[in-house]
């Protein structure tokens, strides 16, 4: 599949269609692993481009921090499964991009298997065309360890979305946050399943889910299914879902400021987009999301 | 000089009258405190100044240096010139302080003008040091996490880079701790100016302490019942309103709220009972 220059261009890329073609970061790389065992200074571009169906394994070492931008492209429909395992005391922080076009199926499961006092951040961003199925799975095995899981999707059209999260917690004082921004167009349809599962022996453990869904069109659709597993006391967790149109407090309060009701509903979608835009320190490609999300919130697709 | 006048306003809200026929107008340098009783109407008249979309007026006018504003939506009436420093600031998570208060500022700027950034940040950083609200303030969400103090400092340093013409003030003392109070009374007495009409919304005297108003006026029941000098800030904080109803022969009595029932059919058979 020929890559766009912006993804190509990456300074520090590494490249992966079905097999791994360029790896500018020097990563370690084995039949399909990659493993980090060296602290990463800097945040690595990792771009999975498959043509159909493709499986990928990242391993971290332990006590080792590692930082990774992966870009999931999918020009034509894909199937997609990653599993990450981190070591014992090692840390990942993973910006995910999907790219994907019109009327393609990007259909991802990732396994996310986390030792003890392991640390893992995500910033999701998904950015698509058509239908979107995402499976995510966290399994914090090991006691301290730590999951936190920021995600925007922005939709627009005939864009679907299924999506489901699932944070287990196996082991005690571990701790999950998820927190979701979903911004659905005219006609757009973004279904998702959230679920917490404390499960037995993980006292001390803290999961929390916070779900915000805006709606653009009259006839578009966010469901959020937000659920919570409880086998275990002296726990902590909550949930929420709060979505809806433009809140009229919200309006009043820009308005009443000077911005016209188009600056506010841009400004307060913008408060949606720009945390996720923020982290992308690749100009060129910071720039080509922005146009393809400001094209969705317009209606395009 | 600006000039605000409201003029017999009957506003409603849900079919129930909030605003009796309001009369009341502010010069450009004056500054009037509207004091009373919890439910008299004190917000909901900054909010229909404002064009708050959930009243709806039924008679009078409000006028801007002469000119109705009651066709205008709010964001024509803020770049009018009216301010209003919320009771309760709404928090818009995402959006930066920096970020809202410069589009803010942009929009009130004729098309071909181009705010001057660099220019602006030191603005921004004079009117949060003279505010106290640390460094970090502009890139901070707006409102959200800040305490009941800090959003009521944020809405000061909004209206010090706005400069409007006629600024209510609802209720900003509420939230503010003693040092807090004299900071925000000192930063609007330095904004005071024949340019500015101030409006200040309060139920205590504290404040009027700090912010020093030429006229005061007493709201009950949706209209303004009395207005004079200072002298009626120290009798409110001694005597309260009693003396004032008692004068003017107002019943004051509690409305038995409706109740409702989110339980089984007995409980809600009971609550059709009470009711």
């Amino acid at each position: 599949m020929a890559l766009p220059a912006y993804l190509s261009r990456l300074r520090g890329a590494v490249i992966f269609e079905e097999r791994l073609l360029g790896n500018h970061a020097d990563l370690q790389y084995d039949d399909y692993t990659v493993t980090i065992d060296k602290d990463t200074a800097e945040r690595i571009p990792f771009v999975i481009a498959p043509n159909g169906s493709q499986s990928l394994t990242f391993v971290t070492t332990r006590g080792v921090t590692g930082k990774l931008h992966l870009i999931v492209y999918a020009r034509s429909g894909i199937d997609l499964n990653l599993e990450f395992r981190l070591a014992d005391a090692s840390h990942l922080d993973i910006i995910y991009s999907y790219i994907s076009f019109h009327n393609q199926v990007l259909k991802t499961r990732t396994d996310h298997i986390l030792g003890e006092n392991s640390t893992l951040k995500i910033n999701t961003g998904i950015v698509h065309g058509g239908a979107c199925e995402l499976d995510e799975r966290f399994e914090l095995a090991g006691s301290g360890a730590n999951l936190k899981l920021e995600l925007l999707d922005v939709a627009s059209g005939s864009d679907r979305a299924t999506i489901r999260q699932n944070v287990l917690h196996d082991n005690q004082a571990t701790v999950s946050q998820i927190d979701n921004r979903l911004i659905a167009g005219h006609l757009a349809r973004l279904d998702y399943e959230v679920t917490g599962h404390i499960a037995k022996a993980s006292s001390k453990s803290r999961c929390v889910q916070d779900n915000r869904g805006l709606l653009l069109g009259e006839k578009s659709v966010i469901q959020v299914e937000p659920k919570l597993l409880i086998d275990e006391f002296d726990v902590e967790a909550r949930h929420g879902a709060a979505i809806g149109q433009v809140n009229e407090e919200e309006m009043f309060y820009m308005q009443s400021r000077g911005l016209s009701e188009n600056e506010a509903k841009k400004l307060i979608v913008s408060g949606y987009v720009e945390p996720y835009l923020d982290k992308i320190t690749d100009s060129k490609l910071a720039r080509v999301l922005r146009t393809r999300i400001a094209s969705k919130i317009a209606g395009g697709k | 000089m600006a000039k605000l006048e409201i003029k017999d306003l009957v506003v409603s809200v849900e079919g129930k009258i909030i605003l009796n026929g309001i009369s009341l107008t502010v010069n450009g340098g004056e500054t009037h405190a509207i004091m009373g009783p919890n439910g008299t109407g004190k917000s909901t008249l900054a909010a229909i100044v404002m064009g708050h979309p959930k009243y709806r007026i039924e008679a009078g006018d409000i006028l801007l240096d002469g000119e109705s504003i009651i066709p205008l939506t709010v964001d024509e009436r803020s770049r009018k010139g009216l301010f209003l420093a919320m009771q309760n600031p709404v928090e818009v998570p995402g959006v930066t302080n920096f970020d809202f208060v410069k589009t803010a500022v942009s929009a009130r700027m004729a098309k071909d003008e181009h705010l001057r950034i660099g220019k602006f940040i030191f603005r921004f950083e004079d009117a949060a040091r003279a505010l106290r609200m640390g460094q970090g303030l502009s890139h901070r969400f707006l409102n959200q996490g800040f305490s009941g103090g800090e959003k009521k400092r944020n809405e000061i340093l909004q209206m010090s880079l706005l400069n409007p013409k006629i600024a209510f003030l609802d209720e900003i003392d509420s939230g503010l701790d003693v040092d807090a109070l004299k900071l925000v009374g000192e930063n609007v007495t330095r904004m005071k100016s024949p340019e500015l009409g101030l409006v200040l919304i309060t139920h205590y005297q504290r404040l009027l302490d700090y912010i020093e108003p030429d006229i005061v006026h007493i709201m009950i029941r949706g209209d303004i019942v009395r207005t004079g000098g200072r002298e009626l800030i120290a009798k409110i904080d001694s005597e309260g309103f009693d003396w004032l109803k008692a004068e003017l022969g107002i019943d004051d009595f509690e409305e038995k709220p409706t109740q409702y029932s989110l339980g089984s059919c007995a409980a809600s058979q009971k609550v059709a009972e009470r009711n």
